[in-house]
């Protein structure tokens, strides 16, 4: 069974060729359970890949769940009340708050909002490792005090892990926590520098966000715009940034 | 609140875009709360409908083009009826007739087919982010087709060999953890 389980994993990696190829290709054919484990494997595959999907799950889950969140459901029938009782005592309000949101809507949005907006502290790109830790790997560690917010410790074990892509990202995001803004800049440039890596794109989302939280805005707009040009996740919010700081 | 074309709702759907999830959200729930609650359901069977029918939605934008020729709101209000009909049927409490007062489409059965193969996806999800640190970022790197070499350097493994080993390895756990949920055999059909 282990045989037959490496060689479809092997036909989904695309790694079987001629023959080998060709009588997994006659065994799918004739043997029914054998092409159900196939598809059950290929849809595996499919899951881990659509993050998109998750995404999605999660952003709604939050929506639903969210206390605080203006449920129509229960605000229907105070909203409806509430706009009657309301209506007269407005019209003398709505000219002073009229005057006023014209004078404040030609300030800029401020980086405090601008930050707390888009700023998602340590959501990771990839699963956050489950409970059953290997305590002799520094990664492993490192990610377990990371889950507990106890970025100090983190930071101790990622940092001991020398030039690896993960550690610096993850030891960039501990920095920003810790507010320790020249640290973090150096992990993601880090990252940004060597280019080839899954993490160039958050890192320099990240540096754009850290170059707003330490007030260099002529920085902070260079790289969103920078992000902005790109045709990845970030640039429509790189360009909603920019509206404001501009 | 500012209403959003048909065209701009479906766009911010398929890039998950949480002002257009925000907009629907704000404009649509109720109904839908209301039609679940109205037909032997309750606020939490309403909260899970709505969300698989994005779900849904998302995945058929995804595999087809979705060209509408009606109101989003009477067709997330047709893919919310149609999944909670199945619910119902599952509970075995099909009804004869609906208390309902909105127009609705006849939809095809692909979307029951894509509501199936949502469900399974939850199912490997949670088995998956249930494997260690190191299995899942494994799996993924290779998924996303980094070199074997690579995903050891990113790991700080010995070698491409023992990338390979622990790829098979962690597969194996998580397709032996999923068939081993008793939910497995349901699903799979």
């Amino acid at each position: 069974m282990d045989n037959l389980n490496e060689r479809l994993e092997d036909f989904l990696d695309g790694q079987l060729t001629g023959n080998e190829l060709n009588l997994l290709l006659v065994d799918i054919e004739k043997n029914k359970e054998l092409a159900k484990e196939m598809n059950l494997r290929l849809e595996v595959n499919h899951q881990i890949k659509d993050k998109g999907f998750f995404e999605l799950q999660d952003k709604l889950a939050i929506q639903l769940n969210n206390p605080n969140s203006n449920n129509p459901v229960i605000n229907l029938g105070k909203d409806f009340l509430r706009t009657w009782h309301l209506a007269a005592a407005s019209f003398a309000l709505i000219l002073v708050v009229g005057g006023l949101w014209y004078i404040l809507s030609n300030k800029p949005y401020s980086t405090e909002k601008l930050v707390s907006k888009y700023y998602k502290p340590a959501h990771p790109i990839l699963q956050i490792r489950s409970v059953e830790a290997n305590n002799e790997n520094a990664l492993d560690q490192a990610f377990k005090f990371y889950k507990e917010n106890d970025f100090n410790n983190a930071l101790k074990y990622f940092n001991s892990i020398e030039n690896q892509i993960t550690a610096k990202f993850y030891s960039g995001i501990c920095y920003i926590e810790l507010e320790q803004f020249d640290q973090a800049i150096e992990s993601f440039s880090y990252i940004i520098n060597d280019n080839d890596n899954l993490f160039v794109e958050h890192a320099n989302w990240y540096l754009g966000l850290i170059y707003l939280m330490d007030n260099q805005k002529g920085k902070a707009i260079e790289q969103f715009e920078k992000i902005a040009e790109e045709e990845n996740h970030y640039a429509a919010q790189a360009n909603d940034i920019l509206k404001y700081l501009n | 609140m500012q209403e959003i074309r048909v065209e701009e709702i479906i766009d911010g759907i398929r890039n998950r875009s949480t002002d257009v999830l925000e907009y629907i959200y704000k404009s649509y729930y109720h109904q839908i709360n209301v039609f679940i609650n109205k037909n032997d359901g309750s606020d939490e069977d309403a909260k899970d409908i709505y969300q698989d029918a994005i779900l849904v939605i998302y995945q058929k934008i995804q595999k087809d083009k979705l060209t509408l020729n009606c109101s989003f709101n009477t067709y997330l209000y047709s893919v919310c009826r149609l999944l909670w009909l199945k619910q119902l049927e599952k509970r075995k409490l099909r009804k004869s007739f609906l208390e309902e007062s909105v127009k609705f489409l006849e939809l095809d059965d692909d979307l029951l087919t894509l509501y199936d193969t949502n469900e399974r996806f939850k199912l490997y999800q949670e088995h998956f982010s249930k494997l260690s640190y190191n299995c899942q970022k494994i799996l993924e790197l290779f998924l996303a087709q980094i070199q074997l070499k690579e995903i050891a350097r990113i790991l700080g493994f010995k070698s491409d060999q023992y990338v390979k080993k622990r790829k098979h390895q962690c597969k194996e756990k998580l397709i032996a953890s999923i068939k081993s949920d008793p939910r497995f055999n349901e699903i799979i059909k």
